[in-house]
């Protein structure tokens, strides 16, 4: 089941979906016929590996997986390394089990991600490139496996190529949640235990097989050939100003369109809900932003621009570049609780506090959500995040105690309701009547 | 695996025993041209004539050397057996099996004991008073074997048969104290000081009980000669002292026990109250004269006790009118056999009777054990004529020469003494040593004062209207 | 005989005491021509431990032979290629000890002497598999997964010859495949209800389908039911579910799925004769 493809506007610029077409997919000379490894042909023919590096320096291109990291440094950092022996690995996984987004990007424009994973190993010398995509995602693999074929075909990669031997493998891997995470993908790619390390050192430095490593989601790396054909400074003018540029948003729950929409940054949320998302039907009660490990944002801060820096000051992230509406049929403690719970179930275990942390953090939302409270609850929730997040290894630990914190944060009333009167007032959960009284 | 299991080649060499034998060979060749030299040279028969004339003159001398090296010889013999059979026996009588692998029956594990000391580290520490430290264990030790001196072994066998043989035994194990305060004072530690002044008072306690006790046999003998005193006992059992003075006996092994330094009276070997008493700075055979005094101590204490009150050497039943009921004399006499008349056939004893002897044993038990092969019933017809000619040997000595009966007889009953004194060592926990005191000062020494008084006063009864 | 009457009767007493253990049997255990019965659960037996699935905790990391103070401990051991030795301690003062740990990567196999806890299986295709992999530890989980399609789980027996056949530690193996959920490691179950546990399906009520499926089947996510007949598992709908949580059932998404609904599946499951049964 896919989602459709929702329309931005014209004022929303498509790069990543620009040759997305539902339906068949079209072969490399349809795509080629559009621009398809255009950029390729340029950087190799004409340019050299640096001047593309500054070129996506100059870009402001940042990581469109979630944290934000910016690409160009994490390129410059891969190509500075003295190991002559370096790597590419185009994270497609997409833990989110409710996020389809990066699959929709790789079934519908496969040859913008080959293509950006070939700029790149060719930008930081690597011959050889991994394209991680989940196992229950094999429609993509499968054009994503075609679109490899064919660029082979023609040249562009493969052992034999033109410039330089590139070879690009599309790794179907399996596994929970954790291994969206960078360093986790690098273990399950060496057939490993999932688990994350300790950062630093970066995958740039010592990551697959311990060489240096450069690991870009999917999206980042399909805009790579956009911006090399086009110009850094054209992509500067798209977004704002601090965070340049497009990325792929999922819209779900109670709006009156779900789909997939390309948003340039600093559009706020209230902006896409009610432009493609087609505004929510019934009174809006929160917005999940960021799928598991994001955060609630009550009506009032729906005008938060989608960056990375307002998202996190307002207690959301940007993590799988979903939003989820909610009405007043959602119990918030509920879900933020379910949220938590599932986060610890695919917790690896390595560190403890995420272990256990994590799993008390669940516990605490359940009291909330049963009655069962202790007048310190409250606080306890929230020196237990700030020590999870802060003992944290992976983004899974980092951001594991958003929902709930978001939900004590702006939903205070939510808990008071639910610890003190008894009541849930989208009669979801049926906490106890006491009030707060302190029970087992 | 890889190539670790090829045979190492054994060394070009000879084997250590192939050594010892053609030490041995060397010597015996050696030795063989010397005697042939001399013997040609005409040196050899003269220097053996000088030699035989020589001790004729000075007999009493070189027997007396030759005792005084038996005596020490014996010692050190002695003492092993008697610290095997305290090991075995304590192990026995805790339920346990006590020294088993050295040796059958862990019989070589005192002597594998004695080795160890000998090989530790001989040192003296610094800030001792050397000539006394180095002289101590000697003192001691020879405190104890001088007094082996007197003591009949068997009829004819003292070392030396003094007529105030019970004073020089006493005299001579009283310097053993002199040792004792020697080492513990030599050893410029505080604790083996203490160590050697408790166990100086302790001896010191019992000698006047022990001598006391045995005033009562001097009383009854009329003589210090302890070969007298044995001859005393002569005869049937009741004529052991003992049955005479049964108080002194008890007194005098009390005292004995004490003396020797046994339980319940092991001051010197309290180890958990100071290490090792005077012995702490002791290491090596230096240690090891002093652990040697100790069991020749309680040996020569066994045989004193033995001697003064259990008859000696002597069995307790007067055999001779038994064996003249049975018509049988002592010596055995084989008959009226004369060697020298045989000729040729004094050869063919010792090469014709022993294989005849072996090979009839064997034969009758080849035709019994059906089931036993040829060689097997060789081999136990071997070892069955050596058991049946070594018995048959051993009778004919026991009753030809008083000398052996009384010899096992004497050791029998010292090692039954030792025995006891292994048995208390079981048995009973250490006394303190305020308890000690008090017992050998107000309980041992006024007994032994009572039995003398009793015993004289007996005397002089029995003497005015009994005979 | 009253003792305290009459004097000296109390020490005659024991040393007859004493004379009298002599003839008592002794009750030295002459070992080691002798042994003492011990029984099988015994704690103080010198034996390395195993734990319930059959492997040896040993993993010679030389550290208590590090630790003894008398250097008693020895460990030996080759790699599965004979290229080196590995040894730690006096061998000759006491005989080695080759645990299973450094005979595992010496090749060869050892006998479990203390218990066999786990079923034999045919390892004809796991050698094939193994071979193909090239007995790299590195291809690990890719051949897991192939072994996981062979037998349709991870039989022990497997894993204990993976181990032996790539030098790698049991424990890892089995650690890492704890670590993907797609393995598993009992006999493959008749049905399998999947929930979708993504935000979406939490906002339809999801979370009660589950809460649902784990009570009425007895167990939790990535778990099996007690009767072994059902296992409860995750998939992800992508955030295209409507109207309710997303719920397959044996492959089939149910069109609406409820808590109510939640009982009367697990029921009909469990009746159901599983069709597929595991071998």
């Amino acid at each position: 089941m896919s989602l459709p493809i929702l329309d931005g506007g014209k004022d929303w610029p498509q790069v990543l979906l620009a040759r997305a077409t539902e339906g068949k997919l079209p072969d490399i000379e349809a795509a080629e016929a559009k621009g398809a490894w255009e950029a390729f042909r340029k950087a190799t023919g004409e340019l050299s590996p640096e001047v593309v590096l500054h070129t996506i320096a100059e870009s402001g291109l940042r990581g469109r997986g979630g944290a934000g990291y910016p690409t160009g440094a994490k390129w410059r950092d891969c190509v500075t390394q003295p190991d002559p022996v370096h790597y590419v690995v185009a994270n497609g996984f997409e833990a989110d089990p409710g996020a389809q987004v990066d699959r929709t990007l790789m079934e519908l424009d496969p040859q913008a991600v080959v293509e950006g994973t070939a700029i790149a190993a060719w930008v930081v010398g690597a011959e050889q490139a991994i394209i991680a995509v989940s196992s229950s995602a094999p429609v993509a693999a499968e054009r994503l496996r075609v679109a490899v074929e064919e660029a082979e075909a023609r040249g562009y990669v493969g052992g034999d190529a033109d410039w330089r031997s590139l070879r690009i493998e599309v790794r179907e891997v399996t596994g929970s949640f954790v291994v969206g995470e960078e360093t986790v993908l690098l273990r399950a790619l060496e057939g490993q235990r999932a688990q994350p390390d300790q950062r630093p050192p970066h995958p740039s430095r010592s990551g697959l097989w311990g060489k240096p490593t450069v690991v870009n989601n999917v999206k980042t790396l399909a805009a790579v050939p956009w911006i090399v054909a086009h110009g850094a400074g054209a992509y500067t003018s798209l977004g704002s100003a601090e965070t340049p540029g497009t990325t792929l948003v999922q819209l779900g729950g109670v709006v009156r369109k779900p789909g997939v929409v390309e948003v340039p940054l600093g559009t706020t949320v209230r902006q896409i809900l009610d432009g493609p998302g087609g505004s929510v039907q019934g009174s809006l009660k929160a917005v999940l932003v960021g799928g598991p490990t994001g955060g609630f944002l009550p009506p009032d801060g729906l005008d938060t621009p989608l960056t990375y820096e307002d998202l996190g000051q307002a207690g959301a992230v940007a993590g799988s570049g979903t939003l989820l509406a909610l009405d007043e049929s959602a119990c918030l403690v509920e879900v933020a609780t379910l949220m938590t719970r599932y986060l610890n179930d695919n917790a690896c275990g390595k560190t403890i506090p995420c272990r256990i942390g994590t799993r008390r953090l669940a516990e605490l939302g359940a009291g909330f959500c049963s009655g069962h409270v202790r007048p310190r609850d409250a606080e306890l929730l929230s020196e237990l995040a700030a020590d999870v997040h802060d003992a944290a290894l992976c983004g899974l630990e980092k951001d594991a105690a958003n929902p709930l914190l978001s939900v004590m944060r702006y939903f205070a009333p939510e808990f008071e309701a639910h610890s003190v009167r008894g009541e849930c007032p989208a009669g979801v959960c049926q906490p106890l009547s006491l009030a707060g009284a302190a029970s087992s | 695996m890889s190539a670790a299991t090829t045979p190492t080649p054994t060394p070009a060499g000879v084997s250590p025993l192939g050594k010892v034998v053609l030490a041995l060979l060397a010597v015996v060749l050696a030795g063989a041209l010397a005697f042939f030299l001399l013997w040609v040279t005409g040196v050899g028969p003269l220097a053996v004539d000088w030699i035989i004339e020589t001790g004729d003159a000075n007999i009493e001398i070189l027997r007396f050397i030759a005792a005084a090296t038996g005596v020490l010889l014996f010692t050190v013999p002695a003492a092993f057996v008697i610290i095997y059979m305290e090991l075995k026996l304590i192990a026995q009588m805790n339920l346990r099996v006590g020294p088993d692998r050295t040796g059958p029956w862990g019989s070589l594990a005192s002597l594998m004991a004695g080795l160890k000391v000998l090989s530790k580290e001989d040192f003296t520490p610094r800030g001792v008073d050397v000539p006394v430290y180095t002289l101590a264990p000697a003192v001691v030790f020879l405190a104890s074997v001088m007094t082996l001196l007197v003591i009949p072994f068997a009829p004819g066998m003292a070392g030396y048969y003094m007529e105030l043989g019970l004073l020089y035994f006493f005299a001579a194990s009283g310097i053993g104290v002199v040792g004792l305060m020697m080492a513990g004072w030599s050893s410029f530690n505080k604790y083996s000081l203490l160590g050697g002044i408790r166990a100086a008072a302790a001896v010191i306690s019992y000698e006047l009980p022990l001598i006391l006790g045995t005033f009562g046999v001097v009383l009854l003998a009329g003589t210090l000669n302890l070969g007298q005193i044995v001859e005393n006992q002569a005869g049937w059992m009741w004529n052991w002292y003992a049955f005479q003075q049964p108080l002194a006996l008890i007194i005098f092994f009390i005292a004995a026990t004490a003396e020797a330094g046994r339980t319940p009276f092991d001051y010197t070997e309290a180890d958990s109250e100071l290490v090792a008493g005077f012995a702490t700075e002791y290491s090596g055979m230096r240690f090891g004269f002093f652990f040697f005094a100790e069991y020749v101590n309680v040996f020569i204490l066994s045989a004193l006790t033995v001697t003064l009150f259990l008859g000696g050497y002597h069995t307790g039943v007067d055999i001779d009118p038994i064996l003249g009921f049975l018509g049988v004399t002592t010596p055995v006499e084989l008959g009226n056999i004369d060697p020298g008349s045989l000729g040729p056939w004094l050869l063919a004893i010792p090469f014709l009777v022993p294989p005849i002897l072996v090979l009839a044993v064997s034969g009758l038990i080849w035709m019994v054990k059906s089931e036993w092969g040829i060689i097997k019933s060789l081999v136990v017809g071997f070892v069955l004529t050596n058991l049946l000619v070594g018995a048959a040997v051993s009778f004919w000595a026991i009753f030809s020469f008083e000398a052996l009966l009384g010899l096992l007889v004497f050791f029998g009953k010292s090692f039954g003494l030792v025995a006891l004194f292994v048995l208390m060592r079981a048995t009973y926990p250490r006394v303190r040593i305020d308890q000690m005191a008090n017992f050998a000062w107000k309980w041992l020494m006024p007994a032994a004062l009572l039995n003398i008084f009793v015993t004289a006063g007996a005397i002089i009864i029995v003497r005015e209207y009994f005979s | 005989m009253r003792t305290d009457r009459i004097p000296g009767l109390a020490i005659v007493k024991g040393m007859l005491f004493a004379v009298r253990q002599v003839f008592r049997p002794n009750l030295t255990v002459r070992y080691p021509e002798e042994l003492n019965e011990i029984s099988p659960r015994h704690r103080g037996r010198l034996i390395l431990l195993y734990d319930e699935a059959g492997t040896l905790k040993c993993e010679t990391c030389f550290q208590c032979a590090q630790a003894c103070p008398i250097e008693c401990i020895d460990m030996g051991g080759v790699d599965t290629r004979n290229r080196y030795h590995v040894h730690w301690g006096a061998s000759e003062q006491y005989a080695e000890r080759r645990e299973e740990s450094a005979l595992r990567r010496s090749g060869r196999p050892v006998p479990d002497r203390t218990f066999d806890p786990f079923e034999p299986v045919d390892l004809g295709p796991l050698d094939e598999i193994l071979a193909a992999g090239k007995y790299k530890p590195a291809n690990a989980l890719a051949m897991l997964e192939s072994a996981q399609g062979v037998y349709g789980h991870l039989p022990v027996a497997a894993l204990q010859h993976m181990a032996h056949q790539t030098g790698a530690d049991y424990a890892a193996l089995y650690g890492m495949a704890t670590s993907y959920p797609h393995l598993h490691f009992e006999p493959p179950v008749g049905h399998i209800v999947r929930v979708c546990r993504c935000t979406q399906c939490t906002l339809l009520g999801g979370g009660r389908v589950l809460a649902a499926f784990r009570e009425h089947l007895g167990t939790d996510v990535g778990g099996v039911s007690p009767d072994g007949a059902v296992r409860l598992d995750v998939t992800a709908c992508g955030g295209t579910s409507s109207g309710s949580a997303y719920v397959e059932v044996d492959g089939e998404p149910l069109p609406k799925s409820s808590p109510e609904d939640a009982a009367t599946i697990a029921a009909a499951l469990r009746a159901n004769v599983p069709q597929g049964e595991a071998a």
